[in-house]
């Protein structure tokens, strides 16, 4: 064995992974390079166990809530959304004009009469009606349905850039997440609710990059 | 992994030693936050990433961790590295280390770290700061033991001659 082998072992006896060298510590009686590599070698090892024992930094705390709001956020992938929205709506067509097409008209039921009318305000749609001949005819009729309801928009405050994340590139893709917070949570992003309890859960949304880390955020009332 | 409460408990369990791996390796604390995000959002996103099979969680979140870190800094480019084909041979008598205890010698240690070639960073961080077993940190490092070996050797002897240099000026 060579010095340079020897002092791979020296190494692994003064970091305490080696109890056993006894050949390199009768070279190291003999040979001075090898005897000061293995006292800097034990030096080395103290300094690196004080480092390792005194290390005191930690990961912020608010590191945690903001990794949840991940866990938890229910998302919505826009770019998936259209990815597979057309397909599946495509599919969705065929599969009801197969259907319409190709279902058996019962024969010994008499049809009851259609009677087209026309009403300007309700939608038009298509339908395929069974006649005593057994063929299929298509009919535009008028389908008697209600008037919507009212819907209640959501209040929604401008987007809000969180303080210490870097701003959305023009060419970046974006998602954006609906979430449920306590204002404490809230305040993490940047974002003060005045006069509210920390503990208040309040409905937001937020933008996250294509990392998946928050860029900006809102309130939805 | 949608399940909070086992996200937290994993997160109590790992997040530590994957923030202070990531603040040996690039010295920023900024980073070494970004890189503890990066890599829970990994499995949070992409749980699927992650095969029992082949390892413990520890060592994959690590492992995540080691990619993000090699991509910060070679996005930094912080830190000017010594050169791998640094002359190793000691060039004095003196014990050049000196009292490690110190705090402006350990200061001078965990600049010294920063300044090796990542590669030997890597195997000090994990074997001697995060007292890994050879065995482990081979898991992590995707090498063979006894390159983790031979890695730490060279990285420990590098950082011999720089603490060396640092004396004799």
């Amino acid at each position: 064995m060579n010095c340079e082998e020897y002092q791979e072992q020296l190494m692994d006896l003064a970091r305490g992974s080696r109890e056993d060298a006894v050949a390199a510590m009768e070279h190291v009686r003999e040979c001075e390079e090898c005897e000061r590599c293995l006292l800097n070698q034990r030096t080395l090892s103290t300094g690196l166990r004080v480092i390792a024992n005194c290390e005191t930094a930690m990961p912020p705390a608010l590191l945690e809530a903001r990794l949840l709001v991940h866990c938890d956020a229910r998302r919505k992938p826009f770019a998936l959304f259209f990815k597979w929205a057309v397909p599946a709506l495509a599919a969705g067509a065929a599969a009801m004009f197969l259907w319409i097409y190709f279902t058996p008209a019962p024969r010994a039921i008499e049809a009851p009469p259609l009677v087209a009318r026309k009403t300007p305000e309700l939608p038009v749609v298509t339908v395929a009606a069974p006649v005593a001949s057994g063929k299929h005819r298509r009919t535009h009729f008028a389908t008697p349905t209600p008037a919507p309801a009212p819907v209640a928009r959501a209040v929604e405050t401008p987007f809000i850039p969180v303080p210490y994340a870097s701003p959305l590139l023009p060419t970046e893709q974006a998602e954006i997440v609906k979430v449920n917070l306590s204002a404490g949570a809230l305040a993490s992003f940047g974002m003060t609710v005045q006069g509210a309890d920390p503990s208040m859960r309040l409905n937001a949304e937020l933008v996250l990059g294509e990392n998946g880390l928050a860029r900006a955020v809102r309130i939805v009332h | 992994m949608t399940d909070a409460h086992r996200f937290t408990t994993l997160y109590r369990q790992h997040s530590l030693k994957i923030f202070r791996f990531a603040l040996h390796m690039s010295g920023s604390t900024t980073i070494a936050e970004e890189v503890t995000q990066e890599t829970f959002l990994t499995l949070i996103h992409q749980p699927e990433r992650f095969d029992p099979a082949r390892g413990e969680i520890g060592a994959f979140l690590f492992g995540v961790a080691r990619n993000y870190v090699r991509k910060h800094l070679e996005r930094g480019r912080k830190f000017e590295s010594m050169e791998d084909d640094t002359d190793l041979r000691f060039t004095t008598n003196e014990d050049i280390l000196g009292d490690l205890t110190h705090r402006e010698n350990l200061q001078a240690l965990k600049d010294a770290i920063l300044l090796l070639p990542p590669k030997y960073r890597e195997a000090v961080v994990f074997c001697d700061l995060h007292e890994m077993s050879y065995d482990a940190a081979a898991a992590v490092m995707d090498c063979a033991v006894g390159t983790v070996r031979s890695r730490l050797h060279r990285g420990r002897s590098l950082l011999v001659v720089k603490l060396q240099s640092r004396c004799a000026v």
